[in-house]
């Protein structure tokens, strides 16, 4: 009887991977040896653990790693009230690797996690030596998290979260995230920085905002989850340094990274040559926050930099929009005038509906209508903005023509 | 009396109709059994139930609820729109309604099923009160992935696919781990479309959930709907490894149902040349049109379909509002407001092929008319099966063409009448489908030493995980195995096969560039070759040009009075031998081997259905398939053996020294002018018709006899050879395979390719019989037949032999030419050659 391998062999089976090279032979390289680390008993067996403490005076990239003085803004931001009570050490830092991208077989084999101490900051990551571990580890990590923590994370709403708790599901553990306060930075680097830097990723933002130059170990986020899988195969875990420096420093860097967002947040004018995109981006995020008084003022000192002409025209129609809130409608004309004489349709319709609704002087407000029909037809605006201001403008000419008849007879 | 009847009595008194019908069978007309609604039903449903004018239950859908209140698994295989979706609609809605946490999984195997289903589905819960407690969620490749988590978290009836299960839901299902664990029902629609292959991987995603479930906590009930087949309950339970009910009691009320065979009058007598079956099939629906009887006329070829319809329209007035073609290459909405207009009466006659056949609803028809056999005894009945509708009287005619099956069942009607449908057939146990699917459970959840899968025990799927353990892609770990390798293992299996990508077929109008319809890459050389006349809906257009990298053809609209028919060539040539042994009467083979098929030119006909000369040659690639084939070879003592004793017909015919002579004879007495339809010879010189087929003559000199001879025209010499057809006994050999090797490998005569040539290059010029996976990636099912030569060929020689026909029928050898002869004798000597001892074995 031949073996199910060679009658699969004779069928034209592909076994394997595709294109692989041969498969490497083991050769056992415990994970000891490279990275240090220690056993840590649970319930459910043993997990592997690598402890590390950061005095508070060790620089990470050009600042010392502190928590943020004030966690007000962000925690309006982040719409939990419980952000700005808890002290610092509630706030843990996680971040994962993974062989894969997606789907319920992908493990987490390596959790990264920090938290502020007294006097630092201290990092854990558990690492999974074999994937029979994985319940002892989950089980590690409900230990370590407190119904009071809060996580801060870089995507781990997209993806580290309904990783880590479709493994606690697979493994009929409970986990310990449910309710928890939660911030995701890497939304709001995109809300910041969107049109500032070509990239939000976390490496990026190292480099561009906060100093931090990674070492040659480093390894890119997307061979990591080959080289476990390959570490699995052959029991080598040399080529695992890499992976676990690369986890540390995104630990680390998120820490960072909450400190320098939070500074930016409270005081955003303070830290002086900031971009102009990302003042504004903080005065509209300060908006939809309802922190209009400082926004007002984020909009009035960038207004008074050197800007590209389109930024001051959206600056100044957010900054009337403002006042116009406020009732500080003197204010507002001011800037509608100025945005009027530069050919702004919307300014035109501000002012006439000041004029019509407000002041009800109907004969100014069909002027600034004309005038804004005018700059619709002639000047080369986009066609699109051309269809939806048409008919609004001559609906209100109609408006205003019938207003002043009516008050004329 | 009714249209239908009226009709029924006027054909029959009229004699170019009445005399023509070869078999006529009317089976009474048969009440609805009804059941009261039970009294445990959920009130809020009950009021719907009568809210949208039901008042009682077929005694099929009763019995469907009390079985699952019992909590069985059940299977409904009652006739077509005999309300089989309310056997499952009324349980699980009544379900979701009493319990606030349960879920159903509902699977149809096609997008558009789905989509029908939805909105019957919508119908009820708009008339229930309480409805939007059950969110109704379809889930499938169209659905946006912004959609997606809300319908995991909210839907509470989900309608999807089995692919969407296999590529999307499975792979992921910890983040429908609400939904599974609180599953409750599986509803499983057009459960027999899941056979052959496409079926044994649906079969194995079954098992892929059911391990899910379990470790979910949940044990659903299964409901499964079919058409029927001759296994329902073995299929059903081969599906879904549990035990299932099969409800076949059918209370759906019906009218008087007519079937008849058609077959058309000779009109050239001399050689047998009958009617053209599209004439005549046409003819027919005119008169049913006339008496404002709704029907379909189902067409074996799309291109046929068109022709059809263009036929069809000449002779009706409004006939564009009344009359419409379908067919896949349709664009979706096209297809959509046809089935509305069927459904709302508004469209009279639909010409289509089998894409109305599967499920798609439009309500039942007056009568149907199947313009040429479609191929399987389920296919018939399947199509037969959309007239019918409710307690009015229907028609279903089948319309024989020349081709030695339809004469054959013209002439057997109790062939047709008295045969169980065909069996569905399934392996989920094949080494390959498992496998893949193997690997794929083990991504979603890693397998324990020992565990089962499906039916398959723990030793068995043990021997697989340490094949994937070796080849690295499962690693293991204690006693648990993890997919260990990079990448989606659900990504590299597709549950049906090859894909192949479209091309979009554009026509030039007054209003600039205008869709018309798409098609796949192998139909768009069929059908939209550069030169082609392609028919839509009725509508003609020139093909200008067809860009198969761009994926796009196109047409201008011409008025034209000839249409093409491409003309292809198949070759099969050897890649590698994997294996050989000879057996006795020559060698068995087993390797791999190249399909190709070329379109290499065409043929324009006239809408009369005279050829027209003028066609051309053409330039495509060739559509090649790389697969593995077993093949047969015979030797030489074996060939001279059989013909030595007369039953070896391939040897090719010598007309004589003096042919030539005798072919210019003929042609110059006949005027150079086809006898049948009156061609005259252009360019081309007709062929030579021998009447009584020459084979049949010992001598020369009397097969050569100038009456035995006719010049005809080569449309209408196919035409005359396919009546005389004689086979051999080698196509007798492959014909018997064709449909006894998909038993032995349980997969769907589709999914195999057969095919003879007595003077074979890949046996050095012998004769030989080959079988192949037609599924482009090897299944396995060459190499198994290779094993099981022996067997097979006993098999055949028993079948054959035992077979009560005379000379050849579709269930032995096939059958010969209306004149012509089938080759039973000779397939039985041939098989007599390659078994042991057939004496021996007879007394078995």
């Amino acid at each position: 009887m031949t073996s199910l391998s060679d009658r699969l062999k004779a069928l034209g089976v592909q076994l394997g991977a595709k294109n692989l090279r041969l498969a490497p032979p083991r050769a056992e390289y415990p994970i000891e040896l490279v990275v240090g680390g220690s056993t840590q008993p649970t319930d459910f067996g043993e997990a592997f653990l690598v402890e590390r403490f950061i005095p508070v005076e060790e620089l990470h990239g050009s600042n010392p790693l502190c928590f943020p003085a004030n966690m007000d803004k962000l925690a309006h931001w982040a719409a939990d009230s419980r952000v700005a009570l808890l002290s610092p050490e509630h706030f843990l830092f996680l971040d994962t690797e993974s062989t894969g991208l997606w789907g319920s077989g992908t493990l987490a084999f390596l959790i990264g996690l920090g938290r502020f101490e007294l006097g630092g900051f201290r990092q854990r990551q558990y690492f999974l030596r074999e994937p029979i571990e994985e319940r002892a580890m989950l089980e590690a990590l409900n230990n370590l998290v407190a119904p009071d923590d809060a996580l801060v994370t870089f995507n781990g709403k997209s993806f580290d979260l309904p990783l880590l708790q479709g493994r606690y599901l697979t493994n009929g553990v409970m986990q310990p995230f449910r309710g928890l306060s939660h911030l995701d930075l890497l939304h709001l680097a995109r809300r910041l920085w969107k049109d500032l830097l070509p990239s939000r990723a976390l490496g990026n933002l190292e480099v561009q905002l906060l100093g931090i130059r990674r070492s040659q170990e480093d390894i890119p986020g997307w061979m990591i989850p080959q080289m476990y899988i390959d570490y699995l195969h052959t029991g080598d875990a040399r080529p695992l340094a890499g992976v676990f420096y690369h986890n540390s420093m995104d630990v680390l860097s998120m820490a960072s990274l909450l400190n320098y967002l939070a500074a930016r947040l409270a005081a955003p004018l303070e830290a002086g040559a900031a971009h102009h995109s990302e003042l504004f981006a903080i005065g509209r995020l300060y908006v939809d926050l309802g922190f209009a008084e400082d926004a007002i003022q984020i909009f009035q000192s960038t207004l008074s930099m050197d800007l590209p002409k389109d930024v001051q025209y959206r600056l100044v129609e957010s900054l009337g929009l403002l006042f116009r809130r406020r009732g500080d409608y003197e204010a507002a004309l001011q800037l509608w005038e100025q945005a009027a004489a530069e050919g702004q349709v919307y300014a035109h319709v501000e002012i006439a509906k000041y004029y019509e609704h407000r002041a009800r002087d109907y004969a100014i407000a069909l002027r600034y209508t004309r005038t804004a029909i005018e700059v619709i037809e002639a000047s080369a605006i986009p066609g699109y903005e051309r269809v939806y201001w048409q008919p609004l403008l001559e609906h209100r000419l109609a408006r205003l023509e019938r207003k002043l008849a009516h008050r004329g007879a | 009396m009714d249209s239908i009847s009226k009709l029924l009595a006027h054909w029959r008194a009229e004699p170019t109709v009445g005399g023509n019908v070869a078999f006529w069978h009317q089976e009474p007309a048969r009440p609805a059994a009804f059941t009261p609604l039970s009294q445990n039903i959920h009130p809020g449903l009950a009021a719907a139930f009568a809210k949208l004018g039901y008042s009682q239950l077929y005694s099929h859908q009763a019995q469907a609820w009390d079985l699952l209140q019992s909590g069985l698994n059940i299977a409904v295989v009652t006739g077509t729109a005999s309300g089989k979706t309310l056997c499952y609609n009324l349980p699980v809605l009544d379900r979701l309604l009493r319990d606030k946490q349960a879920r159903a999984l509902y699977l149809f195997p096609t997008k558009a099923l789905a989509y029908d289903q939805r909105n019957e589905l919508e119908t009820w819960l708009g008339a229930i009160d309480a409805a939007r407690d059950v969110p109704v969620a379809t889930y499938d490749g169209d659905t946006p992935t912004h959609h997606r988590s809300h319908i995991r978290k909210q839907a509470r009836l989900l309608i999807t696919n089995p692919d969407m299960l296999h590529y999307s839901i499975l792979p992921n299902h910890t983040q429908w781990a609400e939904f599974f664990g609180n599953l409750r029902y599986i509803v499983i629609d057009e459960m027999h479309s899941y056979r052959g292959v496409f079926g044994s991987h649906v079969a194995n995603v079954v098992r892929r959930l059911s391990r899910l479930l379990k470790f979910y906590g949940a044990k659903p009930q299964f409901v499964m709907a079919s058409a029927t087949i001759a296994n329902p309950q073995e299929l059903a339970e081969r599906l879904v490894e549990q035990p299932v009910t099969v409800i076949d009691r059918d209370g759906a009320p019906r009218g008087a149902r007519h079937f008849a065979i058609y077959n058309p009058p000779i009109v050239d007598s001399d050689l047998g040349l009958r009617a053209s079956l599209i004439q005549e099939s046409v003819r027919l629906v005119s008169d049913l049109l006339a008496y404002d009887v709704q029907t379909i006329l189902f067409g074996r070829t799309r291109r046929m379909v068109e022709v059809m319809l263009k036929t069809l329209r000449e002779g009706t007035k409004d006939s564009a509002e009344r009359v419409r073609g379908y067919r896949g290459g349709y664009l979706v909405s096209e297809r959509r407001a046809i089935e509305a207009g069927l459904r709302s009466g508004e469209l009279r006659a639909v010409v289509a092929t089998n894409a109305l056949e599967l499920g798609v609803d439009i309500g039942g028809m007056g009568a149907t008319v199947l313009a040429g056999y479609p191929g399987s005894i389920a296919a018939t009945w399947q199509q037969a099966g959309r007239s019918g509708r409710g307690a009015d009287s229907s028609v279903a005619l089948f319309v024989a063409s020349s081709n030695p099956l339809d004469q054959f069942l013209a002439r057997h009607p109790d062939y047709l009448m008295g045969r169980t449908p065909e069996h569905a057939l399934i392996n989920p146990d094949n080494l390959l489908i498992l496998l893949s699917h193997l690997r794929c459970a083990a991504f979603e959840l890693p397998f324990s030493r020992g565990e089962n899968f499906g039916s398959i025990n723990g030793e068995r799927v043990l021997e697989f995980l340490n094949v994937l353990a070796e080849s690295n892609e499962l690693h293991v770990s204690g006693d648990k195995y993890f997919w260990m390798a990079e990448g989606q293992p659900s990504r590299a299996v597709s549950l049906r096969g090859v894909g192949s990508d479209s091309v979009v077929i554009q026509a030039e109008t007054d209003e600039g560039w205008q869709l018309v319809g798409e098609v796949d890459r192998f139909g768009a050389m069929w059908l939209v070759h550069p030169d082609a006349i392609y028919i839509h809906d009725g509508a003609t257009y020139f093909v200008e040009k067809l860009d198969l990298d761009e994926h796009v053809a196109y047409l201008r609209p011409i008025e034209g009075d000839y249409y093409t028919v491409p003309k292809s060539r198949s070759t099969v040539s050897l890649i590698a031998e994997n294996n050989n042994d000879p057996v006795r009467g020559g060698t068995k083979h087993f390797g791999e081997v190249n399909i190709t098929q070329e379109i290499i030119g065409y043929d324009k006909i006239q809408w009369s259905g005279m050829e027209k000369p003028g066609g051309g040659e053409l330039d495509l690639p060739p559509m090649e398939l790389n697969t593995f084939g077993y093949w047969l070879s015979l030797n030489e003592t074996t060939v001279d053996d059989l013909r030595e004793r007369g039953l070896w017909t391939n040897d090719p015919n010598e007309y004589g020294p003096n042919w030539n002579t005798i072919r210019d004879l003929v042609r110059a007495r006949d005027q150079y002018t086809c006898q049948v339809c009156g061609l005259p010879e252009n360019g081309r010189p007709h062929d030579v018709h021998h009447k009584i087929p020459f084979r049949t003559f010992t001598s020369l000199k009397e097969a050569n006899q100038l009456d035995n001879l006719i010049a005809l025209c080569r449309n209408c010499h196919r035409r005359a050879e396919t009546i005389v057809r004689i086979r051999s006994g080698l196509a007798g050999l492959s014909f018997v395979l064709q449909h006894l090797a998909p038993l032995y490998l349980m997969c769907d005569p589709r999914d195999l390719g057969v095919f003879s040539d007595p003077k074979s290059d890949l046996a050095d010029g012998a004769p030989v019989v080959m079988v192949f996976d037609q599924m482009g990636d090897a299944m396995g099912f060459s190499q198994r037949l290779f094993e099981i030569h022996d067997e097979l060929m006993r098999s055949a020689y028993e079948l054959v032999r035992e077979c009560g026909c005379q000379d050849g029928c579709p269930s032995c050898v096939g059958p010969g030419g209306e004149q012509g002869q089938g080759s039973k004798r000779e397939t039985l000597a041939l098989l007599e050659a390659l078994i042991a001892n057939p004496e021996l074995e007879t007394t078995r």
